[in-house]
């Protein structure tokens, strides 16, 4: 990089400094970065020795009775919002925020070329190194590459999705055109009506969020204590029962579903939401395995000297493990919930068999959607109205959009809980 | 792998001897304390009081050892276990030998011997053809899966931009999988791209190649897009593997000169070793209790009624078939990787 610079030291010294072509540029950006660094860093702790008076005046005036009915209602959304900001962002605090938000603001805007300059700048070498990259940084080729696999195996995961957004959008008409695809002409709304009829949707919906809340709850409780149970404590026959664990894993429950559907008619369970939570109590839910897996993980993580320290201060194991093990594995708490929600909304199997009808859910509710349309509206032969594939894709999106909503939600759970527990299994 | 069974043992070994020595302590405690009873209760010489104050201290021992406040912790799973896994397992494999009504109130069951077996092997040529299209789903399945996420998870852990959106994205299938949807999209042609099979000229290739690879090749492109939702977890979790591997490694590569294929080849890939296992297994299993899977299907149709293949008999004995199936296709998967781990490790 220096040597291009060297070259281009024909054009005039203040161009140098600012413009150099396409790789230098980013370097002069680095300098530029660097330089007011310092100078922004004291204009940063000056603004929060402000901002910290500020607060304090605040204080003084929270204190005072003074306070109109306006301030009042503004602080106590001010309250919210840094409540739902630390539940989001737990490692965040406050002045860090501003200070982010002050960077942002005090970015030095680079000085852009002119395009007969910019002609100048490019040679061999630093086309190469742009093209290739240089050691440690990527080339561009290999950027966009990466950035082209990405887009379509993207568009590859969404395509179905996509695909269902559109069509259920489609009016009759639509669907019998063979011009019209993928997009709607216009936007008909009355496939979601029909949907959420056959579906009955209010009702389906409540069950399925029971069915599986209640369930998913149970399991994460039962599995963070005996996995707090097997990191912590040291007891003959650990391994024996590690080796149980994957074997309730591995096992398909068509293999215990028989004799579970007898145990839960003679206990009068069968029928009901209790022939999914009381096996989840028990630890025996839904892959409870891979959720033992995850908090196990996360229990080993915990210090030893933490645990010892509390026991010299007199705590017993169940202290430890309310005061010490659960608050230090939040993140696999959450994240195991989200998970055995999902699994539990999706078990289609062991709900038919178990619920019998009485209790159903969206997913139970779509696999028999056919059946159910033509109670409704009839078949071709009846009233010559069948279920299109609009209809169709409007009931699959009703059946995911409580899953897409939550997801919408939580997604940073998911992702980042499943990179802390690290369950990559040693 | 021998090392690791070692120190397992040695674990073991350690285990054991810190019980014995918890006990150890137990039994001294009580002795500590028939030595004190003398002193203080030497007028009443009953024996039956010196005999339950030991019993009670060694009780207490035991109360307050590690063991026990482990055992706590863990017994509800051990309940389960034994109410909701063991026992209906061993149901099954009886039922699997019988032929089974069920009245209310009581369920008869009456010793058939291998019938149930032998009428799922030989008879029932839909449950044997189930099975091969299920063996051939996970053969074509573990592969596909496993090679995507590994390129998907190195691609989301370079040091690109957006990289997060794209996260979001690999794993929204996870959440939205469940058996109708997925049905759903196969019917209605969405699990693969439209034009996709006309890409490839079936017939002209049915004249070079074998069949059962034409059949693979028609079954990859039709549900090209469903193998791929299948991948969420995969992802991740290669994702930390990634995020494990010694960086240090890398350094000293470069400066010996190795390219970056070189690396991938012979760094990246045999210390993943341990998560490509997992991935696989996770896969297999995955897979194998997923609803729209053929047998599962077959199961669940055959459960009720009565007489030649059908009722309960019947359908653990297909049950137990299929685990046995499941467990050889694991153990092969698993056996694989293991003896390219030695090879690896002999290198």
């Amino acid at each position: 990089m220096k040597n291009s610079k060297k070259k281009n030291e024909l054009i005039t010294t203040n161009e140098t400094e600012t413009t150099n072509g396409a790789v230098v540029q980013e370097q002069t950006i680095v300098t530029d970065v660097t330089e007011p660094e310092t100078v922004e860093q004291v204009a940063v702790t000056a603004d929060e020795a402000l901002s910290a008076q500020e607060s304090l005046q605040e204080a003084t005036s929270d204190v005072s009775p003074k306070k109109t009915a306006k301030e009042k209602f503004l602080g106590f959304f001010a309250a919210i919002g840094a409540f739902v900001r630390k539940i989001l962002r737990p490692d965040e605090d406050e002045t860090n925020r501003q200070k982010k938000k002050k960077e942002k603001k005090k970015k030095v805007k680079k000085e852009r070329l002119t395009f007969k300059q910019w002609i100048k700048t490019i040679n061999k070498e630093n086309t190469k190194a742009f093209l290739l990259g240089t050691g440690e940084k990527r080339g561009f080729l290999q950027t966009f590459f990466s950035y082209l696999l990405l887009v379509l195996f993207g568009f590859v995961y969404v395509y179905p999705m996509l695909y269902m957004l559109g069509y259920s959008l489609m009016s009759p008409s639509d669907v019998s055109n063979p011009m019209v695809n993928y997009l709607p002409t216009s936007f008909y709304f009355d496939n979601y009506r029909e949907a959420s009829q056959v579906l009955a949707f209010g009702k389906t919906l409540w069950q399925s969020i029971y069915v599986s809340v209640l369930p998913a709850l149970c399991q994460t409780i039962a599995c963070c204590m005996v996995a707090y149970g097997l990191a912590r404590f040291k007891f003959p026959g650990k391994k024996v029962i590690f080796g149980l664990i994957l074997l309730t894993f591995i096992v398909p429950s068509q293999l215990t579903m028989l004799p579970q559907v007898l145990i839960y008619t003679n206990l009068k369970l069968i029928d009901t939401v209790f022939s999914f939570i009381v096996p989840a109590i028990f630890g025996q839910g839904i892959k409870s395995a891979v959720f033992i897996l995850i908090f196990y993980q996360f229990f080993k993580g915990i210090p030893d000297s933490i645990i010892e320290a509390a026991k010299i201060d007199g705590a017993n194991s169940f202290q430890i493990f309310f005061k010490i093990g659960i608050p230090a594995s939040v993140p696999a708490i959450l994240l195991s919930f989200l998970l055995s929600v999902v699994w539990y909304y999706n078990e289609t199997v062991l709900s038919s068999i178990y619920f019998g009808g009485t209790v159903t859910t969206l997913p139970l509710e779509l696999a028999k959607f056919k059946e159910t349309y033509e109670q409704i509206f009839g078949s071709v032969t009846t009233t010559g109205k069948s279920a299109n594939e609009a209809i169709y894709m409007a009931g699959t999106l009703l059946s995911v959009l409580p899953l897409l909503v939550m997801y919408a939600f939580t997604q940073r759970f998911f992702t980042d809980g499943i990179d802390k527990a690290g369950i990559t299994g040693e | 792998m021998k090392k690791s069974t070692k120190n397992n043992i040695a674990h073991e070994v350690a285990d054991a001897v810190t019980a014995e020595q918890t006990v150890m302590q137990a039994t001294v405690d009580a002795v500590a304390v028939e030595q004190n009873e003398p002193m203080t209760t030497a007028d009443t010489p009953a024996t039956g009081v010196k005999k339950s104050n030991r019993f009670k201290a060694k009780f207490k021992g035991f109360f307050h050892s590690e063991a026990f406040s482990g055992l706590v912790f863990i017994l509800p799973w051990l309940i389960g276990f034994a109410v909701f896994v063991a026992y209906p397992i061993i149901q099954t494999l009886v039922f699997s030998f019988s032929d089974v009504t069920i009245r209310p109130g009581e369920i008869v069951t009456e010793g058939v011997g291998f019938k149930n077996y032998a009428y799922a092997l030989i008879t029932d040529t839909a449950f044997s053809e189930a099975l091969g299209d299920y063996a051939m789903e996970i053969i074509l399945y573990v592969p596909v899966i496993t090679v995507v996420s590994l390129i998907l998870a190195m691609l989301l852990n370079s040091k690109l931009k957006g990289t997060g959106f794209f996260r979001t994205i690999f794993f929204l299938p996870v959440i939205i999988t469940s058996g109708p949807v997925i049905e759903i999209f196969i019917t209605q042609g969405v699990a693969s791209f439209p034009g996709i099979e006309k890409l490839i000229n079936f017939t002209e290739l049915a004249e070079t190649l074998p069949q059962f690879l034409i059949d693979a090749l028609q079954f990859l492109t039709s549900e090209f897009i469903m193998i791929l939702w299948f991948s969420g977890i995969q992802i991740l979790v290669f994702m930390t593997g990634l995020q494990k591997l010694d960086k240090s490694m890398y350094e000293a590569a470069k400066i010996d000169g190795a390219t970056k294929w070189e690396m991938f080849w012979k760094l990246t890939l045999p210390a993943l070793n341990p998560t490509i296992v997992l991935n696989v297994v996770f896969t297999v299993v995955m897979q194998s209790i997923f609803s729209l899977n053929p047998i599962i299907k077959k199961i669940q149709n055959d459960m009720h009624g009565s007489g030649d293949g059908a009722g309960y008999g019947y359908a653990s004995a297909m049950a137990w078939i299929y685990f046995i199936v499941m467990l050889a296709i694991l153990g092969v998967a698993v056996l694989i990787f293991k003896k390219h781990e030695k090879k690896v490790k002999k290198a």
